[in-house]
């Protein structure tokens, strides 16, 4: 395959200029998010999650199924969280937690953005009847409400992650789809949407390689909001005993912290760590959210 | 060349046919839905706007067309209509000879191979996530279905060279890294790169600088003369219009009002409101007089009161003109106006 | 310079330190206006023409600084005055309308509020008096006192600017820097506009200062032009006899470069080129690279004003 001798990256085949285009549009953005205080920060505090949950079975002390103390032990040498009321090693369960809530905030949170990104490009793009029907729809899952629809499910179908990962993120795309279709609505109006339409790009055209991406600082931070909620929404049905407890996860931690009477003990190695993987967790992801958002957004 | 050319007289609508003719417009209504909230009693209303109100004009080959209006006159929309990118709700539209299916996507890519359209705003004429070489290439290769890099790039530098712009200036380029003036030269060339024989320019430009709208100006002039692109220019000032325009169509409120050879329109107008243009128009030793009407009340959108659209305005007004409104005829050979009490007599 | 100037420019820089350098977007502006008498401003995007006008309001939005020269206004040391001081000053000896001010009037409150509020806040006078001004001031920009109960969506954009400028005075001032008024306009509004500012140049005996990059609406109401070009002063001059006879090539050019209505194919020719880079001046006089007339000198040193007589002045090597 011969370029042209210009050098201008244009003669590369479409098809791989546009994925070398995106890859090295993402690397910058990382140079410029490293840049600042607050972004070096949440790049940092999510990356570091991000490999504890893959290094998770080289770094543990112990594995976290293995009974390797006394029940009930506070923190020690031995023992850094100390032991939970079988003898299991507390920090191994925490490190393998980490896990378990990464996958629901990322794939929970991917699908919701995902739906919600979708629904909104194409609501806010054709308009009419086809976009107010989404938005009805997006209502009518906006009303219905997420306990009792799990409580009900969970009589039918085995307890399992994936149920819950499906449930929450098909039931948060709604604030997604309003902001993205919101933006679309005002991006469509723009005279190089036109102008692509009188080049004879097709609807699906404009709306992936046009409209979306000038949209993408608002997916960073709709896409954030949608994974921390994952994470607190999937904490909270695993703290009513709606959770799957073959899945290690913060929430299941704070589950088993509560049923096995660590809070009636006060053992706060069992039952505030979790909470604080939480909470970090969901802040580092959140402000990567405002740093990638400020960063990305447009520039008229 | 032009005896071939028919005025279609079809129940008092006069359509341009022949050969010649580039663009015909039959009776081309346009209306837009609008939501208003009404403050007292917070009901939403449901309003039928009609930004294009009944337009029949014909624009002969390689002809510059000026369409002239304030904002609100419906040339905008008019533009967009001729272009594709608006649906009339009533009226046909017939570019080189073929009546345009706005439901079919094919007769739009059609469409598009003969008629492409320069937008006002060079600050949004571009995505701003692409680089402008990318977005001038795109109808080649997606309208034209040009697949050769090495056919791609010559008429990419070919196109650039023909509208002022420097290829080693511009290439690789996003558009936040040129100019204005760069920019809007980008943008025609955009237009231009899959031959079109009809561009349609929107205000073009009225949000560059003073000093750089001649060059723009004079680039899409030579097009019109060296190419023999048919032009239709969109713009609100007149001198720019008698610049640029072989012929020029006054618009008011979605109809036309005047309609006739530039330089006639301007030396000789007949209609007032052609008149009150004119009179805005700056020039270095000061605006021309006009006599508006001072009571200038809360711009509400009248309701449709029959009689002429320019009543309130006008201070030439009879009772004649509140109760029908005119019709646009010719009143002489290649000149229309529609009004009863013009400025001047024919 | 003469002190019968109301508002007197010495000398004036401002600078913004950018990552990439400094940049001045006025260099060492010296310019005087008259009480009573009308400035047009003239000069391209970026000729610093905003600047000098947001800098006599003492408002030069950071990073920019005022770094040399002095501004008096009727006498006052504009760039020693703060707090309250300041406060008096401005919009009541001078007041700007400033660009794309009518899309930042507030969509929720009635524009006879607007004003109202302004005026309660600055004067002590009850709502009663507040809202006799307000229609005052709606008769002197020429709309109808119904405007008053309108909320700004409601109006037409011509309307909104005649709002905006009645915002401006509605406090007294002497002076009023209007900057772009027209621009985003149609041509008939833009008339309209300039017809407002005539009135009150004449009945309120104001002293305006119309910043623009068109020249073609200078001629309707400025008694004195001031043409800048990347941040200098090139050439200034009561209004006709610039127009008539422009002696700097860039007025030249801009002048040519007008499209009015003629009967003759007129053949109109732009500036070639584009507004100088300002982190990459040209040396010497800055205009050098687009003039027409260049020679040797212009690209060595900078040409300084010069007094060319009947009140002119001129920075430029040919008329040396």
């Amino acid at each position: 395959m011969h370029s042209s001798t210009l050098g201008s990256s244009t003669s590369i085949p479409p098809r791989t200029n546009r994925f070398v285009e995106a890859l090295k549009k993402v690397i910058s953005t990382i140079n410029r998010l490293v840049a600042t205080p607050t972004g070096k920060l949440s790049f940092g505090l999510t990356m570091t999650f991000v490999l504890i949950a893959i290094l998770a079975p080289w770094i543990t002390p112990y594995s976290p199924n293995a009974i390797v103390g006394p029940s009930y032990a506070p923190p020690s040498l031995k023992h850094l969280l100390g032991t939970d009321d079988i003898g299991q090693d507390i920090l191994s369960q925490l490190i393998f937690a980490t896990r378990g809530s990464l996958l629901v905030a990322f794939v929970a949170g991917g699908i919701s953005v995902v739906i919600g990104t979708m629904v909104g490009l194409f609501s806010g793009y054709y308009g009419g009847r086809l976009g107010e029907g989404l938005m009805r729809a997006a209502d009518v899952v906006l009303t219905l409400p997420l306990l009792p629809l799990l409580i009900v499910l969970a009589a039918y179908f085995p307890s399992s992650i994936w149920l819950v990962i499906a449930v929450v993120g098909v039931l948060s795309w709604p604030t997604t789809a309003r902001v993205i279709r919101s933006q679309t609505l005002t991006l469509k109006t723009r005279p190089f949407v036109d102008a692509s339409k009188l080049s004879g790009m097709s609807d699906f055209e404009i709306i992936f390689q046009q409209i979306l991406p000038n949209q993408i600082s608002l997916i960073a931070l709709y896409g954030a909001y949608a994974a921390v909620s994952a994470v607190v929404i999937e904490a909270g049905l695993d703290f009513i005993g709606l959770g799957s407890v073959t899945n290690l996860s913060w929430g299941i931690m704070l589950y088993f912290a509560l049923t096995r009477n660590a809070l009636l003990r006060g053992e706060w190695w069992w039952f505030l760590p979790p909470g604080l993987m939480i909470a970090l967790f969901g802040t580092g992801l959140i402000l990567l959210g405002y740093n990638v958002e400020r960063i990305t957004r447009g520039r008229p | 060349m032009r005896d071939s050319d028919i005025e279609n007289e079809l129940e008092g609508v006069t359509r341009l046919e022949g050969v010649n003719v580039s663009i015909s417009l039959n009776n081309l209504i346009v209306e837009f839905e609008d939501y208003g909230v009404q403050l007292e009693g917070l009901r939403l209303k449901r309003r039928i706007v009609k930004a294009v109100d009944g337009v029949s004009l014909g624009v002969r080959k390689g002809e510059t067309l000026a369409l002239v209006g304030e904002s609100g006159s419906g040339k905008t929309t008019l533009g967009r209509t001729i272009v594709g990118l608006t649906k009339p709700t009533h009226g046909e539209v017939y570019v080189e000879g073929e009546l345009i299916d706005y439901e079919d996507k094919e007769s739009l890519k059609r469409l598009w191979r003969k008629a492409q359209m320069v937008f006002q705003d060079p600050y949004s004429t571009f995505n701003p996530l692409e680089r402008v070489t990318d977005a001038v290439k795109k109808p080649l290769i997606k309208l034209v279905g040009i697949r050769s890099e090495s056919e791609i790039e010559s008429r990419l530098r070919d196109v650039l060279n023909n509208v002022g712009l420097d290829y080693s200036q511009i290439v690789g380029k996003y558009p936040n890294q040129l100019s204005g003036g760069q920019r809007q030269r980008a943008a025609i060339a955009r237009a231009l790169i899959s031959n079109p024989s009809i561009i349609v320019a929107d205000e073009p430009v009225s949000m560059l600088d003073v000093s750089l709208r001649a060059g723009i100006l004079n680039l899409l002039k030579k097009i019109n003369k060296e190419n023999g692109v048919t032009i239709i220019f969109i713009t609100h000032d007149l001198a720019v219009a008698s610049y640029i325009g072989d012929k020029v169509a006054v618009m008011y409120r979605g109809r036309v009002v005047e309609f006739g050879p530039v330089k006639d329109v301007m030396f000789s107008p007949y209609h007032p409101y052609t008149n009150l243009l004119i009179s805005s128009i700056p020039t270095l030793s000061g605006h021309g007089e006009w006599l508006e009407r001072k009571d200038l009340t809360k711009n509400s959108d009248q309701g449709r009161i029959s009689g002429c659209r320019f009543y309130p305005r006008c201070p030439f007004r009879t009772d004649a003109c509140k109760d029908t409104e005119p019709t646009l005829i010719e009143i002489e050979k290649g000149r229309k106006l529609a009004c009863y009490n013009p400025i001047r007599s024919p | 310079m003469n002190s019968n100037y109301f508002i007197e420019i010495q000398g004036l820089t401002v600078s913004f330190n950018t990552p990439q350098g400094e940049i001045r977007a006025v260099d060492g502006v010296s310019l005087g206006v008259r009480k009573g008498e009308t400035l047009a401003l003239v000069g391209e995007s970026g000729s610093g023409k905003t600047t000098l006008g947001l800098a006599l309001l003492k408002m030069v939005p950071p990073p920019g600084r005022i770094t040399q020269g002095s501004i008096n206004v009727d006498n006052i040391d504009i760039l020693e005055l703060r707090g309250e001081a300041l406060r008096r000053y401005r919009w009541k000896k001078v007041a700007m309308v400033f660009q794309s001010a009518m899309n930042a009037l507030d969509p929720v409150k009635t524009v006879g509020s607007q004003i109202a509020e302004t005026i309660v806040q600055h004067e002590n006078v009850d709502k009663k008096q507040a809202k006799a001004r307000v229609l005052k001031l709606l008769e002197t920009v020429g709309l109808a006192p119904e405007v008053a109960e309108s909320y700004p969506h409601q109006l037409s954009g011509g309307m909104k600017q005649r709002v905006v400028i009645a915002l401006a005075i509605c406090l007294n001032p002497e002076v009023l820097i209007a900057d772009e008024p027209t621009t985003a306009l149609d041509v008939v509004v833009q008339a309209e506009i300039m017809r407002v500012l005539k009135e009150l140049k004449e009945r309120l005996n104001l002293t305006i200062i119309l910043i623009t990059h068109d020249v073609s609406i200078i001629g309707s109401v400025s008694d004195r032009v001031a043409i800048m070009y990347a941040g200098r002063l090139v050439e200034e001059g009561p209004t006709s006899s610039v127009i008539t006879e422009p002696s700097h090539p860039y007025t030249q050019a801009l002048l040519a470069s007008l499209i009015e209505p003629r009967r003759d194919g007129q053949v109109v020719v732009g500036i070639q080129g584009s507004p100088p880079n300002p982190l990459a001046l040209p040396s010497g006089c800055k205009f050098n690279p687009r003039c027409l007339y260049a020679f040797e000198r212009c690209r060595n040193g900078e040409p300084t004003l010069i007094e060319l007589g009947r009140d002119r002045r001129v920075a430029c090597w040919l008329r040396c």
